[in-house]
């Protein structure tokens, strides 16, 4: 059975739409990152699917149930959905276990088998001792799990979560990004999570949806997202690269054209239907190179460089284009100062289609 | 692991939603606006022209805003010089200073101008040793309109110190420090900064002050009275225990009048208060202290001084006339006796049934309107209800308006037999505790309200998602988590409703009367020694209450105590 899906969901505050035309399926067990910028809309989508705001177009649902539309709402406290606030939301005048157990005492659950189920969380997320603490009395991370558990202890098919990460230092990151990956196999529920880190996004996600002036620009697996962005937006958005003009010289053929990137000939990929003619060219920085002597290249000129241990971040304007900017990584024994002129070649790229 | 089935039920939000709508109807919309439907369209009458045309009417008014505005004038000379002192200055001891000079607001009028009558009376127990007290026979020097407008003035002042005091708190301490970085000293950055921008939240309070005066009754009575001297509240007070119900229509109308000054005071507080420049509110740093260096001990010594002679003074021959064995006889170790405390605890059964009743009206308020905040502060604070919204400021208007306009505003609707069920609470304990609930309902929703905007929305989100619905959230979630603020809301409508006289001298009946009644009636009907021995109870339990209250305040949101800022 299908897990969520949405269908030209939209919401509008005024005249300003939050979410417009949300149109994806999440099948149960998928793990799907939501990022974008902040005032996205990413926040109103997962509050759309949690059921705190009301859909003003299309429709919401989960495992064949309609939770969302116009005229139908299914209130939040009855979607049985798991939902892990930025902030943990632990109700601090509860014990952990209160906490995590509550799901279950509200579905008047008796209290040895609520007890069985609050203690098998608690130990699948590591905090199997710290049942009768206060959350006052846990550290972030220990919080965080908390707030995992009772989600788990639901047995709900599907959690969101809302940058749960964001509001972490940096080193406890990783290991709550282990706990959130474990969650994931363990419940077998389908994961949305939200997020403006596009490192998070890409580590865990099985896909990625890329949401822009409340609409999702692309949704696609991490790496297609990275290689194939499909507007100039998220190529923009995504990675580390330069976006800069170039002319198509002849209309794309199974998946590659010829183009004429500043005077210098190159064959990149492209959609099987990219027409010839003026287009954007997405060029990460392992696209680039430092031109050999007699290839064919085009000039350039060193802006900023910054050493990052073992690589060196290379920051370039091309002289045909002083508006544009690339992007390269060089060994870090590489010594290119600012001002310098060098000759780069590129040996792969991405036409962004044509929005 | 399959999920958990919700067991299904029927969503009782919108239910509670409209119970509470209801209830602020049937308390501040029903009765205000039957009196005013009686000021315009009172069949066949032309009454309030007739009022209008009264000599007796316009005098009354006269002295009613004579009065307000002078003691509006002190309570502004007293307050700002104590808001900026206490939120601008590194004076010691404020806390004991803030809690000292708030008394005055929390210890009813009725109890004030008992003390001070017996501070500057010929019998005066402090001033008479001293040979500075009145010669017996000599109408006390408070009776009239000095005497009304000074302690107006000094009951209201706390209200001008609480706006002020708050808006300098909200002074950016950039705005000041770049002063000083400029070269001003204290006196420059006062005179050139900080009093042109907290304009506003003086004008606000200035108004508060007025509007509180207009509507007071303990104080006027007291020393109005007896000269004479009649201000709107004692009028409608005189018509009323002078003539029942057959002259509702003319306290109506007159009460009507009341409201209309009062909501011109109110109207210009509003229109203060949103002149606020809030984008020049700070981010929250405190402002940093002004050393006081050398001035230290004399203004110290000042503030002190104000709080003896405002405070301790007037309070002291209160307790030192409660032990005197007989009006007038010298207080000394070797007269001083318990008996008058004796008889207002155990021999007399007025003071014992108020006691009762004072304690039943104010507790059953202190019970229930809490209860009714917390649901109403949700629907405000986080549903942001365009209806709740306006439905909470309707509830402001029971306590904004002076009490006689809601004691007359609630025996016009109740004096006839309920619909349905066809008994009158007129005439009943039951009419005044209706009175209670509409007049502080606002105390415990302004405290819980500001209780969810410190409160994380997610904490009820997160319920939402365990399944919980509304009832259960508010029960197992919000209550918990609210409760601090809840109880400091109680203890608030319990203190105010302990310490009521306006709505219940005009709503009571016998067997009915509360501690404010009696101790009025003791001080009007001259037995001034019970008078005093209960007043001074009254004090000590008041601030007990205060220091009760105050132990919660750590874990209150800023503000929620007015006498904690």
């Amino acid at each position: 059975m299908a897990g969520l899906s949405l269908a030209g969901l939209g919401k509008r505050y005024g005249a300003h739409p939050a979410v417009e035309n949300a149109t994806f399926e999440l099948a149960t067990g998928e793990f799907l990152a939501v990022l974008g910028a902040s005032g996205c809309g990413k926040t109103t989508l997962l509050r759309l699917i949690a059921g705190f705001e009301r859909a003003d177009s299309g429709t919401i649902h989960l495992g064949g149930t309609l939770l969302s539309s116009p005229a139908h709402h299914i209130p939040a406290e009855r979607r049985g959905i798991g939902i892990v606030f930025q902030n943990y939301a632990l109700w601090p005048h509860m014990s952990v276990a209160r906490n995590v157990g509550y799901p279950l005492e509200v579905r008047g659950m008796g209290r040895s088998e609520r007890d069985r189920r609050v203690a098998a969380a608690l130990e699948s997320v590591g905090l199997a001792g710290f049942a009768e603490r206060r959350p006052a009395e846990l550290s972030g991370g220990q919080r965080q799990r908390v707030a995992l558990a009772r989600c788990l202890v639901m047995g709900t098919k599907l959690v969101l979560l809302d940058e749960p990460l964001a509001s972490l230092d940096l080193h406890l990151r990783a290991s709550l990004q282990d706990a959130i990956a474990d969650l994931h196999r363990k419940s077998g529920a389908a994961l949305l999570y939200i997020t403006h880190d596009q490192a998070e996004a890409m580590a865990l996600a099985d896909r990625v949806a890329v949401m822009d002036a409340g609409r999702i620009a692309q949704i696609a697996p991490p790496a297609v997202i990275y290689r194939e962005p499909a507007t100039e937006m998220v190529a923009r958005f995504v990675g580390r690269g330069g976006i800069v003009p170039v002319q198509v010289t002849r209309a794309g053929e199974k998946g590659r054209a010829p183009v004429d990137l500043f005077g210098c000939p190159a064959v990149v990929r492209c959609r099987a239907d990219q027409p010839a003619g003026a287009a954007l060219l997405c060029v990460r920085p392992e696209d680039l190179r430092l031109a050999a002597r007699g290839e064919p290249s085009f000039e350039a000129v060193v802006k900023r460089t910054h050493y990052q241990g073992g690589s060196v971040a290379v920051e370039l304007v091309p002289t045909a284009r002083p508006g544009a900017l690339l992007a390269m990584t060089l060994p870090g024994h590489s010594v290119l100062a600012a001002g310098q002129r060098v000759a780069l070649s590129i040996t792969d790229g991405w036409i962004v289609p044509a929005g | 692991m399959s999920p958990l089935p919700r067991r299904g039920g029927w969503d009782s939000e919108p239910a509670v939603f409209l119970a509470l709508l209801l209830v602020i109807a049937l308390l501040a919309v029903l009765p205000l606006g039957r009196l005013a439907l009686e000021g315009v369209a009172a069949p066949g009458r032309s009454l309030l022209t007739s009022v209008l045309a009264a000599r007796q009417t316009w005098v009354a008014a006269e002295h009613t805003v004579v009065t307000a505005l002078l003691g509006t004038l002190l309570s502004v000379a007293i307050g700002v010089p104590a808001a900026v002192l206490l939120a601008l200055s590194d004076l010691r001891g404020k806390a004991v200073l803030v809690f000292a000079f708030m008394l005055p607001l929390l210890i009813p009028p009725q109890i004030i101008a008992t003390a001070w009558i017996e501070l500057c009376g010929p019998a005066s127990p402090l001033l008479r040793p001293l040979g500075l007290a009145p010669r017996a026979g000599v109408p006390n020097p408070l009776y009239g309109a000095g005497g009304i407008s000074l302690l107006l003035g000094i009951e209201h002042a706390p209200l001008v110190f609480l706006a002020l005091n708050a808006g300098l708190r909200a002074l950016p301490r950039e705005l000041i420090e770049a002063a000083q970085a400029s070269g001003a000293g204290f006196w420059r950055c006062l005179r050139d900064i900080i009093l042109p921008m907290t304009g506003a939240p003086l004008a606000a309070g200035a108004s508060l002050a007025f509007v509180s005066a207009i509507g007071n009754f303990g104080t006027p009575a007291l020393l109005g009275i007896p000269g004479g001297y009649n201000v709107l509240t004692t009028l409608i007070y005189r018509k009323l225990a002078g003539f029942g119900p057959t002259v509702l229509s003319e306290v109506a109308d007159l009460s009507l009048l009341l409201a209309i000054i009062a909501l011109i005071g109110l109207f210009f507080q509003g229109w203060a208060m949103r002149r606020r420049d809030t984008s020049m509110t700070g981010a929250g740093a405190p402002l940093r202290a002004f050393p006081l260096g050398r001035w230290h001990r004399p203004i110290a010594a000042a503030c002190w001084g104000v709080v003896v002679l405002i405070v301790a003074l007037p309070l002291g021959s209160l307790l030192a006339t409660s032990l005197e064995p007989a009006y007038g006889v010298p207080l000394s170790l070797a007269t001083a006796t318990l008996d008058n405390y004796r008889y207002v605890l155990f021999a007399d059964a007025a003071a014992g049934r108020a006691a009762l009743n004072s304690l039943f009206l104010a507790g059953a308020a202190a019970l229930v309107l809490p209860l009714l905040a917390l649901p109403l502060g949700l629907f405000i604070a986080w549903r942001g209800s365009r209806i709740m919204r306006l439905a909470g400021q309707l509830a402001e208007l029971p306590y904004a308006l002076p009490g006689v306009v809601l004691a007359i505003a609630c025996i016009l609707v109740l004096i006839r037999p309920l619909p349905l069920l066809g008994l009158s609470l007129y005439n009943t304990i039951w009419i005044m505790l209706v009175a209670y609930l509409a007049r502080f309902l606002t105390l415990a929703l302004r405290t819980v309200t500001a209780g969810y905007h410190q409160l994380d929305r997610a904490m009820e989100e997160a319920a939402q998602m365990a399944g919980a619905g509304f009832v259960r959230r508010l029960r197992s979630i919000l209550a918990p988590l609210l409760a601090p603020v809840a109880t400091a809301g109680a203890i608030l409508v319990f203190l105010t409703a302990l310490n009521e006289l306006t709505l219940s001298i005009l709503l009571w009946s016998t067997g009915n009367e509360t501690l404010g009644i009696v101790v009025f009636s003791l001080e009007q009907g001259g037995d001034n020694l019970s008078a005093a021995a209960l007043a001074v109870l009254v004090v000590a339990a008041t601030v007990l209450l205060m220091l009760l209250a105050g132990r919660l305040a750590r874990r209150l949101p800023r503000g929620a105590l007015p006498w904690q800022v």
